[in-house]
């Protein structure tokens, strides 16, 4: 009797230690985009799919709000998770591109052990590098300041800072994009720039942050992504206020300030730049 | 850009690059460090993504401290200052000598492994004492399969600065197009974000060479070519503390045109402020600029004040609100700011009593609005912002602006992308009651300064109007190749079609990147401006070789 009391209790912790969803905690919160709404279940196009509750509260995805949006396909959502009937109660609603995620309740558990059991690949911990080639995609989102034709670069230290080092292209209005191949192992430090070093990026905070720090992986493909709060060359959004001088008149002869006039002119006039003819006014540059 | 008139640079010019190298040269800051090690072989060859040097063909290392040792193959990974000798390797400081099949050692660390195919590992140290048994670790002794062919620069010797550079001589670059063989060449890879520091002036082309550097300065001279004056030769001291400050000065001496020399400087001071200043200086003036920014949370402000020697000085300070949602996912900014422009002897030449506006105190509001990218019918992307400000001075004077601008884009296929732009900017510089003071109509037709009559210059009263329309075609077949096509069209007031005054009605571009070598990408662009300048249409190329 004792020997199978025994084997039971031991099956019981087998089976307790062996589930996932008690050894990281019932799903709560899951986010992406939306395949389905059919036949009770929620179905997103990460493949996953929930049995919706039957009370089911549609709302939108910023607000918690009632919304006019309905599940269809492309439309991105978070799904609530009753963990008591692991059924979706609520599902939030959005237009705007969602990063697939889950969240997990907390398993208050003070008496488990908190060193791993597992160790990180060695690709993973960084151990292994082979030198293999790595196709590596770097995005920039950049803030609605930014110029209508702005040209944005990656800056990095292995170019010796050069600030047109990598070209981006323009993906939307926000997003560019550059995709270059390293080998694994390749590590550098980067800022973004919109080509020179007069227009760099800014943090959230509006000050300068310390450079973004790469390092190529042992993976198939790897990408990176950059949020541009500001550019330093930005002050507003407006130019500066154009004092009289701007458009020449005849009280102010010399409109060609040594910092140019806006707005700036598209390239090189055909021929070179105008030599200002000389005038007797006063505040003519010296020869 | 501005005008910049073509004058020989004078001998005294000259003189001066001479005595301002001197210096550069003589300054502690600017001298180099020494070399920790040098490693010398028939070939040397550096691959600039991995930060690795391989030496080949029987190669020498020798140690600041005195350590030589030599092997058929050496291995420096400047990432982790790690150093491999394979193959017949010997190592020996003083009278102490070992040798084994491979020796791994750090170039700052006191261990020396010692790997015998036949007995294992035996670790000793720089001393080269009695070796004991030591476990083998294959990383310590990974030399990794490179492809010479691929390497940034072959040479014969590399002598090495841990964390800061390496010197090859001579130096071939056998992967860079135009990359000229030269007797030396100096590799800066100090991570230092103040190395991005630069004070020189614009350019279409810059390439450093470095003369001399440590972990925290570096002195370069540049090979430029500028617009407007062409080519050029600069000198540039950098000294650099990590992410935290830097100080850039430089010495830009065109060969037909006029010299510039600058300076700029950067501070943090804790999470909250940075300090800036810089100063250019050219025959014309000096002038100097000073400012901090302060960050508190996302809100922020800032101070500056710039001074010229022509007697004219601004002062500026100004508060922004962060980002605050507004609706549906747009955002909305308020700035505000105050201070002043002063010039000697009087600021606005308009007016006969000019000597009482010598200082002019203002103060501006300025509200940005941004939205968005939402998703438009036809698979399409919007984005769009506005913004409207004004500027009240202390006399009857206010200055507004208003813009606004709207970018959409269509992916049309997988590797085509349509995107559209327009722009509009409306500003108005009034006078109340006094409009006509500042802005007259002329009596006789205004002459730009390459004397062509200005007529349409009669109608500006001090409001203008910038418009510009955009579409842009893009054709991206893999990551290193795209395509692109642009249209832009302008509709300001008052338009000249002409520069300086305007920008031309009508432009088209066509720009192509792509790489043909492994290190090597191009940038080729040909671009038609119709209608400006009294030319019926102006072709330019622009070319650019990217790393």
């Amino acid at each position: 009797m004792t020997t199978r009391i025994a084997a039971a209790l031991a099956a019981a912790v087998f089976v307790l230690a062996a589930l996932p969803s008690l050894a990281q905690g019932e799903l709560v919160r899951f986010t992406g985009q939306l395949l389905d709404l059919r036949n009770g279940y929620v179905y997103f196009t990460s493949g996953d799919a929930f049995k919706v509750s039957p009370s089911l509260k549609i709302a939108d995805y910023d607000t918690g709000k009632a919304t006019t949006l309905q599940p269809r396909p492309k439309i991105f959502a978070r799904a609530v998770i009753d963990p008591a009937t692991k059924q979706v109660v609520e599902l939030d609603l959005t237009t705007r591109k969602l990063a697939t995620d889950a969240a997990y309740a907390v398993v208050p558990n003070p008496l488990s052990a908190t060193k791993p059991t597992t160790e990180q690949a060695p690709e993973i911990a960084g151990r292994l590098r082979t030198g293999r080639e790595v196709a590596v995609a770097f995005v920039v989102k950049v803030p609605p300041t930014t110029p209508l034709n702005a040209t944005i670069y990656i800056s990095t230290d292995a170019s010796g800072w050069n600030p047109q080092a990598i070209k981006t292209d323009r993906v939307d209005g926000e997003t560019y994009r550059a995709v270059r191949r390293f080998a694994s192992g390749t590590k550098f430090a980067y800022r973004v720039t919109r080509g020179s070093w007069n227009s760099v990026e800014l943090g959230p905070d509006g000050l300068q942050p310390p450079p973004h720090q790469y390092e190529t992986t042992e993976v198939d493909a790897q990408s990176t992504t950059v949020t541009v709060s500001a550019w330093s060359d930005n002050r507003g959004n407006v130019p500066e206020a154009a004092q009289p001088g701007a458009v020449p008149t005849p009280f102010n002869p010399n409109p060609f300030p040594p910092g140019g006039i806006f707005p700036r002119p598209a390239a090189t006039p055909p021929g070179g730049f105008p030599t200002p003819r000389q005038t007797p006014f006063p505040n003519n540059p010296p020869h | 850009m501005t005008a910049r008139r073509r004058v020989m640079p004078s001998r005294p010019g000259f003189a001066r690059v001479a005595l301002a190298c001197a210096v550069m040269a003589a300054a502690p800051l600017a001298a180099s460090a020494r070399p920790t090690a040098t490693v010398e072989a028939p070939s040397v060859v550096f691959f600039s993504d991995t930060l690795a040097v391989v030496a080949r063909g029987g190669a020498a290392l020798v140690l600041a401290d005195g350590t030589r040792a030599h092997a058929d193959a050496a291995y420096v990974d400047l990432k982790s200052n790690r150093v491999v000798l394979a193959g017949h390797a010997r190592i020996t400081r003083g009278d102490a000598a070992a040798g084994a099949d491979a020796v791994a050692l750090e170039l700052e660390g006191r261990d020396v492994d010692l790997l015998d195919a036949a007995s294992g590992v035996r670790r000793t140290t720089r001393a080269l004492g009695a070796a004991a048994p030591a476990e083998f670790d294959a990383q310590r002794f990974a030399f990794p399969e490179v492809d010479d062919r691929d390497a940034f620069i072959k040479s014969k010797r590399a002598a090495i600065t841990p964390r800061a550079d390496v010197r090859f001589t001579p130096a071939a670059f056998p992967t860079s197009v135009g990359g000229v063989p030269v007797p030396s060449y100096l590799y800066t890879y100090s991570t230092g974000a103040g190395f991005a520091s630069n004070s020189l002036p614009g350019a279409t082309f810059d390439q450093p060479y470095g003369l001399w550097g440590s972990q925290t300065s570096l002195t370069a001279l540049h090979a430029r070519w500028e617009d407007g004056p062409g080519a050029a030769l600069a000198l540039q001291q950098q000294i650099v503390s990590g992410d935290e400050a830097y100080v850039a000065a430089a010495f830009d001496l065109p060969l037909r045109g006029t010299s510039v020399r600058s300076f700029n400087a950067y501070r943090r001071m804790g999470a909250r402020y940075t300090l800036v200043a810089d100063g250019t200086s050219t025959i014309y003036q000096t002038v100097t600029h000073v400012g901090m920014t302060a960050a508190f949370g996302a809100a922020g402000g800032r101070v500056d004040y710039a001074r010229g020697s022509g007697g004219g000085s601004t002062f500026d300070a100004s508060l922004r609100t962060p980002d605050r949602p507004l609706i549906g996912g747009a955002t909305w900014r308020l700035r505000g700011d105050v201070g002043f422009d002063a010039q000697r002897g009087g600021l606005i030449s308009q007016v006969p009593d000019r000597a009482h506006y010598s200082t002019v105190w203002r103060h501006g509001l300025d509200l940005f609005v941004a939205s968005p990218v939402v998703h438009v019918p036809f698979n399409a992307t919007l984005s769009a912002t506005f913004d409207a400000a004004r500027t009240w001075y202390a006399f009857p004077h206010h200055y507004d602006t208003l813009s606004g601008s709207a970018t959409l884009s269509r992916p049309l296929t997988r590797t085509l992308t349509l995107f559209a732009g327009y722009q509009a900017l409306w500003s108005a510089d009034v006078y109340p009651n006094a409009q006509a003071v500042f802005y007259p109509t002329p009596l006789t037709p205004l002459l730009t300064p390459d004397g062509t009559p200005y007529l349409g210059y009669s109608a500006y009263t001090g409001a203008r109007t910038f418009r510009t329309q955009n579409a842009d075609l893009q054709y991206t077949p893999e990551p290193n190749t795209s395509l692109r096509l642009s249209v832009i069209h302008t509709g300001d007031f008052p338009q000249f079609n002409g520069y300086p005054f305007d920008r031309p009605a009508w432009e088209v571009r066509g720009e192509a990147r792509f790489r043909p070598f492994r290190n090597v990408g191009l940038d080729v662009g040909r671009a038609y401006d119709f209608g400006w300048g009294g030319r019926r249409w102006v072709p330019r190329w622009t070319f650019a070789i990217t790393p």
